[in-house]
């Protein structure tokens, strides 16, 4: 693997994903209608705790939307085309940092969003935007391995929920958290033990990523 | 006398549990039978194959 | 070939099981509050976990394997112990519920601990869904192998980590180990605990040779067939 491939390789997904504008939009609006039918359904939501719960999930469905599509929206021949010009290894990475640079996006996005029609519960903004990002990228590499893998099986649509659902389940928890904590208004170290666990965690799956796509990606 | 009773649900269960290991055992037996076969056949096969 | 005239473990096993189920139920126990006599379900419960623990190691093991070997063999024994580790986690999760039922009061709480073993049978049930979706062999091998691996990682560290990171937890055992600490065992009762324990791995073991032993009996003979 060398970095200027998976450099290049990420520039194709940028370059790609600005030329089929409407699939990102598409996701964007899919936030967007989210929380705006939970904002209408709890009728504005006093409660901060259920405010954060809310914000994560729907967080969470978006980036299984998202990532969902990094292995399907190229045909077969087109990834036979990539095995010849590119290691298994510089494709994954290129893949995780390409949908950990979306998710952070859509991630901010959402942020945005939820602000603008519930207004800035936050009180520890800092904290918990290094946890948001932390997390989207987090979500980023769990989900990409499972994306390989769904998308290499018949019916991958339900499979990617089935298969990604109790994997992130406990990244979710650790997110929720640590958010809630930021909430309250906590500082960075009391948080600190909480980020250990999740910069851990990305790291346990980014070494599993790199062991094991080659064996999903060879055909 | 409800003291007593305690050991007419462990004989019950234990009995319960022979029943398992039994029906096992059967399909341990079954299993090995249709090893042998198979390997019968086999072996049957491949020496059809060599002529 | 050997284990299978060899019956002497088997009937070990079955010895224990019986040892188990007889002490477990008449010899004395300490009578503790709020668990009493329920405690003597410790012998079944845990040996549950620790069985579904034991046989998904396997199955972890066995699929490491086939990724390094691609030997069909070794996707039929990953997939042989990952269907008896569920067995035994469903039964650990009933035993565990008529527990609850009795000490917490209800089937269900919300502790980090169960819901940890929840999420280990849906990551485990999401595996079979997984191993149905794929036609080829080889692939859906290798595809499986991958995601045992990565599943049972995070599965692992969500009941090491979680649990310690939540407030507290009413189900007992310190180290996030979804079970007990064998120290705070009284003595009268280790001299059946650690036969159930064996007992139970040895339980374990038989159903996923036999589980193991057969599918492989079926794949020899859609083989026989294809040639």
């Amino acid at each position: 693997m060398q970095l200027s491939e998976v450099r290049a390789f990420i520039r194709k997904d940028l370059v790609l994903e600005w030329r089929q504008r409407a699939t990102i939009g598409g996701v964007i609006l899919y936030l967007v209608s989210t929380v705006f039918v939970a904002y209408l359904a709890f009728d504005g939501l006093a409660d901060l705790r259920t405010w954060n719960a809310l914000f994560w999930l729907i967080l969470l469905f978006a980036a299984i939307n998202a990532i969902q599509k990094s292995f399907l929206q190229e045909k077969e021949s087109q990834h036979l085309y990539y095995y010849t010009l590119i290691s298994a290894r510089g494709v994954i990475n290129a893949k995780i940092f390409y949908n950990a640079l979306l998710m952070t996006g859509l991630g901010l996005a959402g942020l945005f969003v939820f602000m603008m029609f519930m207004g800035n519960p936050i009180a520890s903004f800092s904290l918990f935007l290094v946890n948001m990002i932390l997390g989207t990228i987090a979500f980023a590499t769990v989900l990409t391995l499972i994306a390989a893998i769904a998308s290499r099986s018949r019916n991958n649509f339900t499979l990617m929920a089935i298969l990604g659902l109790p994997l992130v389940l406990p990244l979710l928890l650790v997110l929720i958290r640590l958010s809630n904590l930021a909430l309250e208004g906590a500082s960075f170290i009391t948080a600190f033990p909480d980020l250990l666990i999740l910069l851990s965690l990305i790291c346990i799956t980014l070494v599993l990523s790199n062991l094991l796509f080659p064996y999903i990606w060879k055909e | 006398m409800a003291e007593g009773k305690i050991i007419v649900v462990a004989l019950l269960l234990v009995i319960i549990f022979l029943g398992i290991t039994a029906f096992l055992f059967y399909l341990e037996k079954r299993i090995r039978a249709s090893e042998i076969k198979l390997k019968k056949l086999e072996e049957e096969k491949n020496t059809g194959k060599g002529k | 070939m050997k284990h299978i005239t060899h019956k002497w473990w088997k009937i070990t096993g079955t010895i224990l099981i019986v040892y188990v189920i007889a002490g477990g139920f008449l010899f004395e126990v300490p009578n503790l509050p709020v668990v009493q006599q329920s405690i003597r379900n410790i012998y079944f419960h845990v040996g549950m976990w620790f069985g579904m623990l034991f046989i998904l190691l396997v199955a972890l093991g066995f699929s490491i394997r086939f990724l390094l070997y691609q030997l069909p063999e070794d996707d039929m024994k990953a997939l042989a112990a990952v269907r008896t580790g569920l067995l035994f986690g469903a039964l650990g999760l009933l035993t565990g519920m008529v527990w609850a039922k009795f000490t917490w009061g209800a089937f269900w709480v919300n502790d980090p601990k169960l819901n940890g073993a929840a999420l280990g049978m849906l990551v485990y049930l999401a595996y079979m869904v997984l191993r149905g979706s794929v036609e080829e062999e080889e692939k859906r091998g290798r595809l499986a192998a991958v995601y045992n691996i990565f599943a049972f990682v995070l599965f692992f560290v969500f009941i090491m980590i979680i649990p310690r990171m939540a407030a507290a937890s009413i189900h007992p055992g310190v180290d996030g180990n979804p079970a007990l600490s064998v120290g705070d065992l009284a003595p009268e009762m280790r001299k059946v605990f650690f036969p159930a324990m064996a007992g139970w791995f040895i339980m374990a073991w038989w159903l996923y040779s036999l589980l193991y032993r057969s599918s492989r009996i079926d794949h020899r003979i859609s083989e026989l067939n294809n040639n």
